[in-house]
Order: structure tokens, then sequence, then C-alpha cells
């Protein structure tokens, strides 16, 4: 019986990755936890996608993992997926689905729940992402913006219900999306962790994680550089340090949030 | 509102499977009474149910020992053929996937082939203790390399290039049809005669014995097909996104790849090589019910039984008392479709 609540979300010690003979991530130790929306940032090539493709369990990786505090190998693939829900950084797709099916494949782990049961999941979410009108669409003719919606959708239908035992993972979530879908699907996720949902979530700008984040991960060369809250990670020095540009942080702007602004390069 | 709204696509599918059985049915009845000696279908149904002690009569063993079997194998083999493709096709996440096109077919006929040709001479040991079961276990051998050579040279990092994955196919069936040279030319006389019969692709060989390996075999693995649906809608996904949605890929894989060699060999041993049935059947189900398996995968089904039957009756029947062999048929009608469906654009990586 695997109990809910306390221990952490996803806890990895010793966390390292090598792929054909190169290092991409090593010695990382953290503990991510429920109620927690974490973004975790940094450069290209510092290691983010790397680090979610270990967590998942896509590529094999050293150290101890533990989710819901159970070895991560101990995890029956399709119960782990009953709890664990990834959104991609891109999905390709050639067949015709509708925006509806691919958000009730987010509903595949709980197949064994009534149909009804999973299919009122699927409207809520379709609903609170105002993707009702374009339900019936095929996802093939979407732009960009609108599929990344859709996936963001499945991943939300996949955890569905269970919100207060999952760990939701989101990769650039916000990369195709305009200021107002950008806050809207950073706001929905931020609403997930109230309900009790572990949130982590690749960002590239900086000033939109800080302002949804209770936690910041910053990655540098396949390392930790900082862990911590956002006040505390986002100074001048280490962000300067983190993406190898000379930066200003300023702290009173908006929402309480601090702003990076980046220094001309000389 | 949600129920109407999931309720529409499922009652198009019913009615859509609903229509193509009831034509498939008409198809076969027809099957069984048309030929050199024309049979009232009501007499052909009398004969059925009648059973094999209905008497001796021209028309009783006409229907049982020649059309029956026949039109039995042609059902088993278009449905299997379909079901083979609809799956390839979601393993390489391509509409474009064709046991025959991507070399599969031609691997299984390399191993039919060298088994008329050796078995006499080098795989005399194997082909004494196999007996019956000797060809589709030759043609599922060769089918299995290919289709694990293609699936190897087509993929990288886990995805699946369609331009890599169609040269591949050519290189495969150039290959394979050398090799099928080689043999050809090494030949007897009447080894020769049975060669062209496999490159050429027929259901004249069709008996009993062809039809108690094959339906039982091509059933059950449209059973499994059936069951493994939501798993492979979730492959379409792509083959993270199903990890991620707790589908046990690297098995769903081999299953695929194995299921369709299976059928392949089978579908090669007993009626040489029919392409196209593979890819029209699954692309006419998802252009008529949407591309979820658990509706279009028996619906493919039902169309490759009822298409692979059809072109069999018109290929016996249009230059009667000569036979034209099914596989020109099918390639005849199917190519042109793979042309359109190339342009058309409706695959990866096609400029829209």
């Amino acid at each position: 019986m695997i109990t809910a609540g306390r221990s952490p979300a996803f806890e990895a010690r010793g966390l390292g990755v090598q792929r054909a003979g190169r290092t991409l991530l090593s010695d990382l130790s953290f503990a991510l936890h429920p109620a927690q929306f974490t973004a975790l940032i940094g450069p290209n090539g510092a290691g983010k996608s790397s680090l979610i493709r270990a967590m998942t369990g896509e590529w094999p990786a050293q150290g101890d993992l533990r989710l819901f505090g159970q070895a991560r190998t101990h995890w029956p693939r399709r119960t782990l997926a009953q709890r664990v829900a990834v959104m991609p950084q891109q999905s390709t797709l050639s067949f015709d689905f509708t925006v509806r099916e691919v958000v009730a494949m987010g509903r595949l782990p709980h197949r064994h729940l009534r149909a009804a049961h999973n299919a009122a999941h699927v409207e809520a979410v379709l609903d609170e992402l105002k993707l009702t009108a374009l339900a019936a669409r095929p996802f093939t003719t979407l732009s960009g913006g609108e599929r990344q919606r859709v996936q963001f959708a499945r991943a939300l239908a996949q955890i569905a219900g269970r919100e207060e035992a999952a760990l939701l993972i989101l990769d650039e979530p916000t990369a195709a999306l305009d200021l107002a879908q950008q806050a809207a699907v950073l706001g929905l996720a931020r609403r997930r962790s109230a309900l009790g949902t572990c949130v982590l979530a690749v960002v590239h700008d900086l000033n939109l994680a800080a302002r949804y984040a209770d936690r910041v991960l910053m990655m540098q060369g396949g390392r930790l550089h900082a862990d911590g809250g956002v006040a505390s990670t986002y100074q001048a020095a280490t962000l300067s340090a983190a993406f190898g540009i000379k930066v200003d942080v300023e702290h009173t702007v908006c929402d309480g949030a601090p702003m990076v602004i980046a220094r001309r390069m000389p | 509102m949600s129920g109407g709204a999931m309720a529409s696509p499922r009652r198009t599918a019913a009615l859509a499977l609903g229509v193509a059985t009831g034509a498939l049915a008409a198809i076969a009845l027809a099957s069984v009474a048309i030929g050199a000696v024309v049979i009232a279908p009501s007499r052909v149904l009398e004969i059925i149910l009648a059973g094999l002690d209905g008497g001796q009569d021209a028309h009783t063993l006409i229907v049982w020992n020649v059309r029956l079997p026949r039109v039995l194998l042609s059902l088993a083999t278009g449905a299997g053929l379909a079901c083979a493709g609809m799956r390839m096709q979601t393993l390489f996440r391509n509409p474009l996937a064709d046991p025959a096109l991507i070399g599969v077919s031609a691997g299984a006929a390399l191993g039919a082939v060298a088994v008329i040709v050796l078995g006499t001479t080098w795989l005399h040991g194997a082909s004494q203790a196999l007996g019956v079961w000797t060809l589709p276990i030759a043609a599922f051998a060769g089918a299995l390399g290919t289709s694990l050579l293609v699936f190897t040279l087509a993929r990288r990092e886990g995805v699946v290039d369609a331009t890599t994955m169609l040269l591949c196919g050519i290189a495969v069936n150039a290959l394979s049809g050398a090799c099928i040279g080689l043999l050809t030319y090494v030949a007897t006389d009447a080894q020769l005669r049975s060669l062209t019969f496999w490159s050429l692709g027929s259901l004249g060989a069709a008996d009993w014995s062809a039809v108690a390996v094959s339906v039982p075999l091509i059933a059950a693995l449209t059973v499994l097909s059936l069951r493994w649906a939501p798993a492979l809608n979730a492959l379409l996904l792509g083959e993270t996104e199903a990890m991620h949605l707790g589908i046990r890929i690297e098995w769903l894989k081999r299953g695929i790849v194995a299921a369709t060699a299976a059928v392949a060999g089978v579908a090669v041993a007993f009626s040489g090589v029919i392409g196209f049935i593979g890819l029209v059947a699954p692309h006419l189900a998802r252009l008529l019910v949407g591309p979820d398996h658990r509706r279009a995968m028996p619906l493919a089904a039902v169309l490759g039984a009822a298409l692979l039957t059809l072109g069999d009756l018109v290929a016996r029947t249009l230059v009667r008392p000569a036979e034209l062999p099914l596989g020109i048929l099918t390639a005849l009608l199917g190519a042109p479709f793979f042309l359109w469906l190339l342009r058309s654009g409706r695959w990866p990586g096609a400029a829209r």
C-alpha cells in the first residue's frame, strides 16, 4: 500500500546520465514535494530535458530514484502512469484523431474505471482549457499553440480525480503560446499544485517562471546550479553564472516576483 | 451533452461495420456461386447447410472441394493482410507502411522459394520434419527477418523516417528479388512452375489444409489486435507518449512485428505475394470511422476480406476459363491508389 502525501513525490540521490560516452547529468540530488510548483530553468544544453527523461525512465540513469517513496523500478508501468503525467516538448501525430480523442488518451491508464466517469473528466478538462469548441476537430488541423494546449489537456486528464497524489511534468508547456495562453496554462498548472499535485515545469522565460513557481531548480552543465525559493535563487550573480550573460534583477516590479533583464552583449 | 457527442462516432462505426459485413456476406456467397460452373445461391446455401454428407453430385463437390476452401482462404488472407497493414502503419506511425511495400512479403516469398528449391536437397531434413508447416514456417522466418531489418534500418532515435523506410523497402525488395532470381536459376522445371505462383500471387492453390493453418492463426491474431487497440492508439501519439500512458511499449512493438510476420508468412505461403490490401483496407477504414483502432481495426478486417474475395472473384472470372493472377490485379488497382496517397500529402513529412 502506497500512502499519498508526506513522502516526496520524487526524490533523486546521485542521479547521473551518460549517453554515447558523454556525461549529460552528474550527481544531482533533490526532492520534489506535493503541492509545490517547481520551475526547472537553465540555458540550452544544461540538461533539463535529459533530467525529465531520466526521471520518467525514458533514459536509464544511475543513482537512487524514488517516486512517492518507492524505487522507480518497483513501479508497474500502468500504476505509475495513473499518478505521473508527462507533457512532452512536442508531439507529432499523422493520423486524424480528434481533439477529444487525444485528450481521452490521457485516461488510458484508468481504463478499468467506468467509461462515463472517464468521459466526464475529459469533458471537464476540455472545458477548463476552453477547447470544447475544438473538441471534434482533427488534431492535425490545429495550430502549434492549439496542439500544445491539447497535449496539456491530455496530461491534466491523466491525473484528473487524483490530483492530490500526482506528479505533473511539463516540458516547455508554453513554448508556442501567446501571453494570455501562457498565463492560462501556467495558472491551471498552479491550480493543480494548490490541489496537492507536485508540478515540475521546464520554463524558458525566466520572468514567467518567477511569477508562478514556489521553487526553482536551476541547472547548468548537467549539474544543479541553484535550488531554492524564487527570491533566493534569482540573484544577479547566480543567474549570470548559469546563463553566461550578465543580468540585472529587479525585485519590485510586478506581482511581487523578480524581473530579470539581460545586459546587452558588448 | 457528452453522451450525444460520444455516441455519434460509435453509431457511424457500427453502421459502417454492419454495411461492410453485409457486403462481405454477399461477396462471399457470390464467390462460391460463380465460376466455370454457375450455381444458384440458394443451392449453394443448401449444399453448405447439408454438410459433407450432402451427396456426391458435381455441385456438392465443386462447392466443398474447390470454392469453399478458396473463399475461406481469401477471407482469412484479406482480413489478415488488412490488420497486418494497420499494425505496421501504427508501428511506423506512418499510413504508407504495407507488408508488401516495405519488403516483408518479399522476405516471406524468399523463405518459401528457398524451401521449394532447396527442400529436396539442402533443407531436406527440415522439410521432412515440419511437413505441412514447412512453407508457412519458412515464409514466416523470411518475413520476420525482413521486418526486423527494415524496422532497425528505418529508425533513428526512436523516430521512423518515412523516406528511409520506403527506401529500405525498395532495397529489401530488390535483395529478395535477386535471391529469388538466383534460386530460380538453379530450380528444376517443375519447381520453376510453382515459383511463378509465389511471385504473382494467387489463391488457386487453396485447399482445406491451407484453410486449417491460416484461418485459426489469422483469427487469433485479429482478436489479439483488437485487444491491443487502446495500446495501438497510444502508440500513434508516439513511443514516449505511449510509455508515459503506461503501455509496455517494447513488448507491444515486438508483438506487432511477430504478428505481422506471422500473417505475412501464412498469407504468402498459401497465396504468394498479394500487395496493397494492407494499404487500401486500413486507409478506407480510417476514412470511414477515424483512426481509433477499436473501431477501425474490425472494419479494416472486414473490408480487407471483402476486397480480396471480390478481387479473386474478378481474377478468376474476367478471362474465364483462364485465371488472372490475383497479385497482378491488386497491384493494378493498388499502385495508383498508393500514388494518390503519396500525392495527397496524408502522411508525415509530406509537403502540405
